[in-house]
């Protein structure tokens, strides 16, 4: 467990957002500092853990969960979204209607999971693919910042996780924003303690049947 | 490492790209088959096929003892073929496959597309989506839509495999089998995992027909993935259900585990992809 006097955090983050919209390669990239044009379109869901050693005396350990952009995995987003404390809402800049689709997923969400005290969660709003701006819908990409705060999103950035742009900052704001909620509410953590497959209470295994 | 048709490369006996030299020096070179085998299992499996749905357990015991014996894998495609009974299925839908893959080409061309599954072609969908060309009606709509998540997918569906490297001719049918499927049955479409399954079965079949037939009977039929893909994903979450009440009940501590980390979600991915390979 923790070190003397060092905290860690364990949060759940979603990302969501349109299919092909660059959810997987934006994790890829944060997670495994690498990208790959040829990624696996993800079924249901997909995880990554990212640790950070955010000051000396805090450890963070960033649960990431990469969620399906098609419509009908929609049926199972609230079980996804259960106790997250933060999400990334991902579009690509060169399609509109994955924009479009960005108020969408801000409301199911929205919708489907609250912080503790009942506000909801902090979400940030990824403008991926920033690398192919100049083919992009974005004119005057300011106008974002109005979009955002009538919107409730708490930040957005500019990404691109082919030429890494973007992504760890839009990761430290989302975090910080995190802690500070985290500082105000009292959170229910999940028990932290690891299991043994297979080893019930130090006793062999119990034999089970199959059939 | 993205795999490209430019490097030299090596596969590995089932058809992947082999990435690093640990990989290499596991590599296995399993003999696509015994040629005495095959010629045995061929002679089976026509009596087999002959005998429609109702296969004499006398021929299934020769079927079983021959996989056993191995040496087999050029078989695959036709093993499958005859126990998934795809000529019942033709027989009973009266669906025009090579009309329609026509009718299909001809309506990409209308929309000045192909039916390659390239970057640019998944563009020109997204900017007539956008309105940046022709009027469209809502059904073009839907029908665009589909078509783009399914190319959009394909290029993410065992990419390094050396089928699905580039531009191949195994791409194309696999946008053809998947797009057959949805326009066979509207009321399920295109949900993503299904290009895994029709992907796999092109890899050991040659005819791309005999695919869209087999992916037709394990999408739609009761015993294998009925309601698993519809829109409510109905039977995955029935499915899902039972998984995690047998997981709860045998290994309860696990099973608690996962629910304080990941909750229940763990089971649909599972299933997603194991789904096809339970039965292929």
């Amino acid at each position: 467990m923790a070190a003397q006097g060092k905290k860690e955090h364990l949060y759940k983050i979603l990302v969501i957002g349109d299919l092909g919209t660059g959810k997987t390669s934006i994790i890829k990239r944060y997670v495994h500092q690498f990208f790959s044009p040829h990624y696996r379109a993800t079924i249901g869901v997909d995880f990554a853990l990212k640790v950070l050693n955010w000051d000396n005396s805090t450890t963070i350990r960033l649960q990431l969960w990469d969620i399906a952009g098609q419509e009908r995995f929609g049926n199972m987003t609230r079980v996804y979204y259960k106790e997250a404390v933060g999400a990334f809402v991902v579009f690509d800049v060169t399609r509109l209607s994955t924009f479009e689709a960005v108020q969408m997923w801000k409301a199911d969400l929205d919708n489907k999971v609250l912080l503790p005290n009942g506000k909801a969660i902090p979400a940030v709003l990824l403008a991926n693919k920033c690398d192919l701006a100049s083919e992009g819908f974005l004119g005057n990409i300011n106008q974002l910042d109005d979009y955002c705060r009538e919107k409730g999103f708490h930040a957005w950035f500019e990404t691109s996780a082919k030429e890494n742009i973007g992504i760890e900052e839009a990761a430290r704001s989302l975090v910080a924003k995190i802690l500070e909620n985290d500082e105000t509410i009292d959170h229910p953590q999940p028990d932290g303690d690891g299991i043994r497959v297979g080893e019930e209470d130090g006793r062999a295994p119990k034999k089970t049947k199959c059939c | 490492m993205a795999a490209t048709r430019t490097h030299a490369q090596l596969f590995n006996s089932h058809g992947f790209a082999v990435m690093s030299a640990a990989e290499e020096y596991n590599m296995s070179y399993e003999d696509s088959g015994i040629p005495s085998v095959c010629e045995t299992f061929k002679e089976v499996l026509a009596e087999c096929e002959s005998c429609g749905m109702r296969k004499p357990p006398i021929l299934l015991k020769k079927c079983r003892q021959l996989i056993k014996v191995g040496g087999h894998n050029s078989m695959r495609g036709d093993i499958w073929r005859v126990f998934l009974g795809i000529s019942e299925t033709k027989t009973r839908t009266n669906f025009d496959y090579k009309g329609n893959v026509a009718e299909l080409g001809e309506r990409l061309n209308k929309c000045g597309l192909t039916e390659s599954t390239c970057d640019a072609n998944i563009r020109r969908i997204s900017a007539l989506l956008d309105g940046q060309y022709l009027p469209l009606s809502e059904e073009d709509i839907k029908w665009l839509r589909n078509a783009r998540q399914i190319m959009l997918d394909i290029g993410r569906t065992f990419p390094t495999h050396r089928l699905y490297i580039g531009e191949t001719k195994e791409k194309i049918s696999l946008l053809r089998v998947l797009m057959m499927y949805a326009k066979f049955n509207t009321s399920v479409g295109y949900c993503q995992g299904m290009a895994y399954i029709a992907a796999l079965l092109l890899m050991h079949m040659t005819n791309e027909e005999d695919v869209f037939w087999s992916i037709l009977t394990i999408f739609d039929s009761e015993k294998y993935l009925a309601r698993f893909y519809d829109r409510k994903l109905s039977r995955m979450q029935t499915c899902g259900g039972i998984f995690s009440l047998l997981l709860k009940d045998r290994q309860t501590k696990l099973a608690q585990h996962l629910v304080a980390y990941t909750h229940c979600m763990y089971i649909l991915s599972i299933l997603q992809k194991r789904a096809g390979v339970r039965y292929l």
